[in-house]
């Protein structure tokens, strides 16, 4: 039985209005280090009297760690006197650092252990000969979200790309790894004369608010939609020539900001087509097979995966009462990433209804080696486009791709070595498509 | 006598003035080299053909690799010294080696937009051409991919017969079957781990009385080597692994094994410490970093001598007080297969255009008892051409070159001398160190 649910109504117009003046956002702190969890291993090799603080791997050239004198072997025991024993406090700790924060740290060296204090530097920003590249922020609520803005040395009004990342909770301000499928994409993109334009979620990168895990679905929706208007606004932009990229729940939230605030087109990649639950079931096989189970494990992972998430999604269902009713629902259930509300608002989503709606072009990609999304939802999408503007929806195959753009050669390779390198049949079929439609 | 005086003073001028010579070319090379920024080959050759520059970069690098061929070409070599001659020939390797690569990319530059194939070099324009350099880039030496072939189906068939003889000694003549099933018995694997870390220290320990066996006097001096788990390992992390104090933040050299699971195969403890520690690579660095090694082999990395020296030595278990029953001979051959079956799918993938099922099927008739990683060695030949040739490739070609040094020095060869003469040349290229005969 379908559960409709009043927070379907969206909320878009609940939030307060969004500041188009350059907004100032604090950079975060470069701290530069390279951690390792201390365990007893690691203390009996080392001769270590006890199991605290963390091992120093190494730091980044021109980072704080490395001028605050941290060195390779360095055990670092505290910040600002919280301790610090494993990496995950350590990341914690560091990410609420602001540049030109004062902080005090201790670490054990040689046996002895030294109490200092040093000044945070910025992290460090994307810069690039031949395109531009603009730190900004987006007001949303009482909250500034770090905006990066990347523009070809052009003048005039320029079509522009805004890219929705997936549901995770990840910055996409990564200057240290412009090798990323998402800055690979982008940056190339801007070099054959589009603006693009990303947003970190609250509590990533620079953003303020947060935790990020606990925003729910339509909240999450509002910071884009906030987010598009402020770029349809920038005077270098030409408003009717914007595009959105959605990879990934980016692709559910396309055509969802699409409909307040429309734009010329969307690209859909590696994403959602269909209900909530009916997707889960396809990917769960998919996910099945990646994971080299036989035919037989794979329909007793698919089965059981399915009456565990039904009632959590559908009903929103505690995970302990479902627990409690069936116990081998636990290497199932968990931290899914995002919290509860998420996932129910996301299940109430009725996708083909805003595929069919949306009235601009759209290219749904697939990658051969993606077993996140599955190929039968994004046909579904280009089909759905087309039964009420023909035309305009296009499906595209991308072999040799996997869920995050990267080159893989099957969904197992992918789901076992986790590629890295971005694959450039990405870039050229969005740039193809783009030209096509006169962007 | 005056004259005679001022003979010698010019002869002994001379000698420095051509030894500055040599070095300073050397110098001017490696300083040059590092300031073009010139990425490393790396394993992966769809990697590698993304990161190619544009056709006026590759040009720079010609001129650079011209520029000192003209300057090493202009010394007078008739009054090198050996050690001269030597350093002459190993930069000579290092510009041939430049050269061929840089044209090979200016021509895949300028004959435009190319696909990559994702299933191998068979494919592509010039394929053939491209495998045999990585192959020669990788290991060091130039071999033919029908010579690879060939070896690895020897080297397949060899050990199948030593597999035979042990399963027979053990009653399962006929059983193959059965004798896979024993093999599986939980008796072979550890689950405890510091009971693990006390059987490596027990090899240890034996390895050490053992070293005057094959290593001359001095060896015993090896520093110690710590032994943990592989932090992090997943179920397709390789049995184990050698981090030089240089490449780890513990203080000390370190020998990490595959714990993933809780278990550890008791068979592979021989031959894994054997690889990975004394006196593998961690003797081999402690040779190397002993002798000034000659600066231009930092620049470089010689995949062939390193993996080609640990495995070497894995045939020595005997000798260092290991391999004391059939289980732990049949350990080594296990493994042993695997990297031999590497050789003949890499060729077959890249050379002949065999496609996946077909080397899925080679492997499942030829490799008993490893179908869970069939897959995912599949994918490593295909992905990294020649580095999975690196092994077996660098140990024959050590034979190799030991039999040329046995056949020249007759009764007077002394295999610890060879061992030490091998290793103090430093990670050299095999075709560099087999031309030099270890003088």
């Amino acid at each position: 039985m379908i559960n409709y649910r009043i927070y379907f109504i969206p909320i878009f117009l609940l939030f307060a209005h969004i500041s188009l003046s350059a907004q100032h956002l604090a950079r975060r702190a470069f701290f530069g280090v390279r951690m390792e969890n201390i365990t007893d291993e690691t203390a009996r090799i080392m001769n270590l009297p006890a199991v605290k603080g963390v091992l120093v791997q190494g730091t980044v050239p021109g980072s704080t760690a490395e001028a605050a004198g941290l060195e390779r072997g360095d055990i670092w025991l505290t910040v600002n006197d919280i301790a610090i024993n494993n990496v995950a406090t350590g990341v914690e700790t560091l990410k609420k650092m602001r540049e030109g924060d004062k902080f005090s740290y201790s670490y054990q060296r040689n046996g002895n252990v030294f109490t200092k204090s040093a000044v945070a530097k910025p992290f460090p920003r994307e810069k690039y000969a031949d395109i531009d590249v603009t730190y900004d922020a987006v007001k949303v609520d009482s909250l500034l979200l770090r905006t990066i803005i990347t523009r070809p040395k052009k003048q005039g009004k320029l079509p522009a790309i805004m890219f929705i990342q997936g549901v995770g909770c990840y910055s996409l301000d990564t200057p240290l790894d412009t090798n990323s499928s998402e800055l690979q994409l982008l940056n190339n993109l801007t070099r054959s004369g589009y603006v693009t334009f990303r947003m970190d979620k609250p509590g990533m990168g620079d953003s303020q608010g947060g935790p990020c895990h606990d925003m729910d679905f339509q909240e999450e929706a509002n910071t884009y939609l906030q987010a598009l208007r402020q770029l349809k606004q920038l005077d270098y932009v030409d408003p009717d020539r914007i595009f959105i990229i959605g990879h990934s729940m980016g692709g559910v939230f396309a055509p969802l900001v699409a409909k307040e605030t429309p734009v010329k087109g969307i690209v859909a990649y590696g994403t959602i087509g269909v209900n909530f639950m009916e997707y889960f079931l396809n990917s769960r096989r998919d996910i099945a097979e990646a994971n080299e189970m036989t035919p037989a494990e794979a329909d007793d992972y698919v089965k059981l995966a399915c009456e565990c998430y039904l009632p959590y999604f559908a009903d929103g269902e505690p995970q302990e009462e479902i627990l409690a009713k069936k116990p081998q629902c636990s290497e199932h259930l968990g931290d899914l990433g995002r919290g509860t509300p998420f996932w129910n608002q996301l299940y109430d989503q009725n996708l083909p209804g805003l595929w069919s709606a949306y009235n601009g072009r759209v290219l749904a990609i697939h990658g051969s080696a993606d077993y996140i999304s599955t190929r039968e939802e994004h046909e579904y999408i280009a089909a759905t486009v087309n039964k009420n503007h023909p035309g305009n929806g296009v499906f595209a195959e991308l072999d040799g791709c996997d869920h995050g753009m990267h080159i893989a050669t099957s969904p197992q390779q992918a789901n076992r070595e986790h590629p890295t390198t971005f694959n450039p049949l990405v870039l050229k079929t969005i740039q193809n498509w783009l030209l096509q439609n006169k962007a | 006598m005056k004259k005679l005086r001022f003979i010698l003073v010019f002869n002994l001028l001379s000698f420095m003035v051509n030894a500055q010579s040599v070095s300073t070319v050397i110098d001017g090379f490696i300083k040059d080299y590092q300031a073009m920024d010139i990425a490393w080959m790396g394993y992966d050759y769809r990697e590698y053909f993304q990161v190619i520059p544009a056709v006026a970069v590759i040009d720079q690098r010609l001129d650079f690799v011209e520029k000192y061929e003209t300057k090493l070409k202009a010394l007078d070599r008739k009054k090198w010294t050996p050690a001269e001659n030597q350093r002459a020939v190993l930069l000579q390797y290092y510009l041939d080696l430049h050269r061929q690569r840089f044209t090979m990319e200016k021509q895949f530059k300028t004959a435009g937009d190319q696909e990559i194939p994702a299933d191998g070099f068979f494919k592509m324009a010039n394929g053939n051409a491209w495998y045999r350099f990585f192959i020669l880039a990788a290991n060091g030496i130039d071999i033919s991919p029908e010579e690879i072939f060939r070896y690895g189906q020897s080297e397949v068939d060899k050990i199948h017969s030593k597999m035979a003889e042990i399963q027979k000694r053990l009653g399962f003549e006929k059983d193959s079957a059965g004798f896979q099933n024993y093999l599986r018995n939980a008796s072979f694997f550890l689950t405890n781990r510091d009971t693990i870390v006390a059987r490596y220290e027990k090899i240890e320990a034996r390895v050490r009385t053992h070293l005057v066996n094959m290593f001359e006097p001095g060896s015993v001096k090896v520093p110690e080597i710590a032994c943990m788990t592989w932090p992090d390992a997943g179920p397709y992390t390789p049995p184990a692994r050698y981090l030089s104090a240089a490449d780890n933040a513990y203080g000390k050299a370190v020998f990490q094994f595959n714990f993933y699971g809780e278990r550890h195969n008791t068979r592979a403890m021989d031959w894994i410490f054997m690889h990975e520690a004394i006196p593998g690579h961690h003797f081999q660095r402690w040779m190397i970093n002993s002798s000034n090694p000659e600066p231009l082999t930092d620049m470089f990395f010689e995949g062939g001598i390193l993996e080609g020296w640990a495995t070497y030595v894995e045939y020595f278990g005997e000798e260092m007080g290991l391999y004391r029953d059939d289980l732990a001979w049949l350990g080594k051959w296990e493994w042993d297969l695997v990297r031999s079956a590497r050789l003949v799918i890499s060729a077959g993938i890249h050379h002949y255009g065999w496609t996946k099922a077909q080397a899925l099927d080679y492997w499942k008739k030829n490799v008993p008892g490893q179908d869970d990683i069939a897959d995912r060695e599949i994918t490593r030949c295909t992905n990294w051409p020649a580095q999975v040739l690196t092994y077996k490739i660098g140990a024959k070609t050590i034979f190799e070159i030991r039999d040329e040094w046995e056949k020249r020095e007759g009764r007077q060869f002394d295999v610890k001398k060879f061992h030490s003469r091998l290793l103090t040349r430093g990670d050299l290229p095999l075709a560099v160190l087999k031309g030099l005969g270890v003088q």
